[in-house]
């Protein structure tokens, strides 16, 4: 039975508010949120689906997302959605013949309110990764660069074995374990599924064509 | 979720990718070679084996010379060394590929002991590199020393073509000095681009003396440009020279009669940049530049300046405006330029015509009168006034200069305004002024 969150001071429905159309939101484990569309905007794959889909006052289910890592994503949008919008930057630009090789890649930039809040997230329970991988099936460019940072920020200057221990990762000699030749191929390019296996709905990135 | 514990190495590809992306590649190399096969093939990547930046500890050094560099040595296209770890890391393997240097912590003493046939990096240096930068901090380098550097690195490095030597702080500076020496020192037929401090004008035309004959791209400062020490009538044109960088600091009474002759010699020029405090019997306009220069320059397409014309004042028939100044640039077919006038109280006039968004890294001369956002650039940075800078004034330079980090200030008149902490409504409110780089 789904459950509704109250993201914002609206009451339920699919009410106009100062900020715009509110839309609601479901996680697989069936939690309903209300974001407003300075939420919608930070989202690519909420944005795409919702300029889809007439969705009216259905909720639009997000499957690959449960309430524990859905309700603190609604937080941080609800925080940055005044925030200035970032110039567009090609995270593919080692190729950029302006670009100087020797600066030093930044990871230390993460704001006060940033840096606290990724702190709810941790490396033994997973949540970290959990919301990472959130951050990126929702399109929310902001966040996946926070918790990107932070994990570069944890790594830096320890030991590979240091890393191995951190991270709870088994050294596989090569040619062995999971990392073998042939497992590396079969899963090259695949997303771990975190996926509900009984959830159902739209793909993150529909395709207008099929729809 | 499946209620099971998503562990790093659950992250797909393009999410490791970015975190990857988020350190140097040295730290990368150190902390997750090795880790396991899967980190292992993205670690290796070209893009992360191809520039190395040492900046570490022994312990990391260590692991890095005995395990990490044989395993990549073979991709290493640059590496950016400290003095002290160079020998080391450069005959921990062999580098077929490296042709960048970039050397930090300059020690003349120490590097000339590699400049040598008996050195052992000799080959590596004489043979494969191409492109070495020497950058010199804070350390204090007599001109001789900069000089036998340069003289030995251009000597051994045949196949050098960009060599950028560079220790330029306002208050810190190594200059090469070749008058003196022998024609036949820094020559090169290969290099095309050079960046580098000399001593005095004389020197500057000693490079341009047809010995760097390939030279494409020329920065060069000069401390004082002063009117002249030695004969020198050389009028060849440079045809190979493209872009031309000068930066002083001094006031020179030396543009007509030794800068002006130099720059007609470059009359295939792209790019121009210049930096200069000149004292002048007449304001240096639009007109002026059209007239006397950039006639001569017809491939010029970019042109960046700051030159403050500094006039006395009992020469002056009368004051030009802003407007007057800015009327002159209304066709002006390079970047936009602006303009600031002061009269100050020692009988002089300076008139600053700079181009906008200001790209320079040094500004001369800056005063009270100036304002805006136009200097983010700004590192190396004089200030001139016969008032004294005030708290706001330097509040406002806190935030208009924010990469500032050599500053010096000419100035004896006290502050009226000594603002440390304010106290408003019972809070004590901190200045706002930090500058992050200041060395």
């Amino acid at each position: 039975m789904a459950t509704t969150a109250e993201a914002s001071n609206t009451t339920t429905g699919n009410t106009e508010t100062a900020t715009g159309k509110m839309i609601k939101i479901q996680s697989n484990d069936g939690q309903i949120f209300e974001v407003d569309q300075g939420v919608v905007e930070q989202s690519s794959t909420i944005k795409t689906l919702s300029d889809l889909m007439d969705v009216g006052d259905v909720p639009i289910p997000l499957p690959n997302v449960k309430a524990s890592i859905l309700g603190p994503i609604v937080d941080f949008c609800n925080h940055h959605k005044n925030d200035q919008k970032p110039e567009p930057i090609d995270e593919d630009d080692d190729d950029d013949p302006n670009k100087d090789i020797y600066e030093p890649k930044r990871s230390d930039d993460i704001c006060e309110w940033d840096l606290n809040f990724i702190k709810q997230f941790t490396v033994p329970e997973g949540t970290l990764f959990d919301i990472i991988m959130a951050a990126n099936y929702l399109g929310i460019k902001t966040l996946l660069a926070v918790g990107c940072k932070t994990i570069a920020n944890m790594v830096r200057g320890k030991s590979s074995t240091e890393v191995r221990e951190m991270f709870n990762i088994s050294y596989d000699p090569p040619g062995e374990g999971i990392n073998a030749p042939n497992a590396i191929e079969g899963q090259a390019g695949t997303v771990p599924t975190t996926q509900d296996a009984n959830a159902t709905g739209p793909s993150p990135q529909p395709d207008p064509m099929n729809q | 979720m499946d209620g099971k514990t998503v562990h790093l190495l659950d992250l797909p590809d393009e999410i490791l990718l970015i975190v990857l992306k988020k350190l140097d590649s040295v730290d990368v190399l150190y902390s997750l070679l090795n880790v396991n096969k899967r980190l292992d093939q993205m670690v290796r990547s070209v893009n992360n084996t191809k520039f190395l930046n040492f900046s570490m500890n022994n312990v990391q050094l260590n692991r890095f010379c005995c395990e990490i560099l044989p395993q990549i040595h073979q991709n290493i296209v640059s590496l950016t060394l400290e003095i002290f770890s160079m020998e080391r890391i450069l005959l921990a393997c062999e580098y077929p590929n490296l042709t960048i240097i970039v050397l930090t912590n300059f020690l003349p003493d120490i590097l000339l002991q590699y400049l040598t046939d008996e050195s052992p990096i000799f080959r590596l240096l004489q043979q494969q590199i191409k492109h070495l930068t020497v950058k010199c901090d804070k350390q204090l380098v007599i001109n001789h020393s900069f000089t036998d550097v340069c003289v030995r690195i251009l000597a051994i490095c045949r196949n050098l073509s960009y060599l950028n030597v560079h220790q330029w702080l306002i208050t810190n500076h190594a200059c090469l000095s070749i008058r003196d020496r022998p024609p036949n020192v820094c020559l090169s037929s290969n290099l095309h681009t050079l960046s580098i401090s000399v001593d005095t004008f004389d020197d500057c035309l000693c490079l341009l003396d047809g010995r760097l004959e390939q030279l494409r791209s020329f920065t060069v400062r000069i401390y004082f440009i002063i009117r002249s020490r030695m004969n020198n009538n050389n009028q060849t044109t440079l045809c190979n020279l493209k872009e031309f960088s000068l930066i002083s600091y001094l006031h020179t009474t030396a543009y007509d009669c030794r800068i002006l002759p130099l720059l007609r010699r470059m009359p295939n020029l792209k790019t121009l940049t210049f930096g200069l405090n000149i004292v002048r019997l007449t304001v240096i306009d639009s007109l002026y530049l059209n007239e006397e220069l950039l006639i001569h320059m017809k491939y010029l397409n970019k042109f960046i300046f700051h030159i403050c014309t500094v006039l006395p004042d009992f020469e002056a028939n009368y004051f030009l405006t802003t407007n007057d100044i800015k009327n002159t640039f209304l066709n002006w077919k390079y970047s936009s330029v602006s303009c600031c006038i002061d009269h100050f109280s020692d009988g002089y006039s300076y008139y600053h015509i700079y181009s906008t968004p200001f790209q320079m890294t040094d500004f001369m001369c800056l005063s009270n009168s100036f304002c805006g956002q136009d200097f983010f650039y700004v590192t190396n940075l004089w200030l001139f006034d016969t008032r004294p800078f005030e708290h706001d004034f330097f509040e406002w330079l806190s935030q208009a200069c924010p990469l500032l980090q050599d500053l010096l200030i000419a100035n004896s008149i006290s502050q009226k305004d000594k603002r440390q902490v304010a106290i408003i409504n019972d809070k004590q409110i901190f200045s706002k002024i930090s500058y992050l780089h200041l060395s």
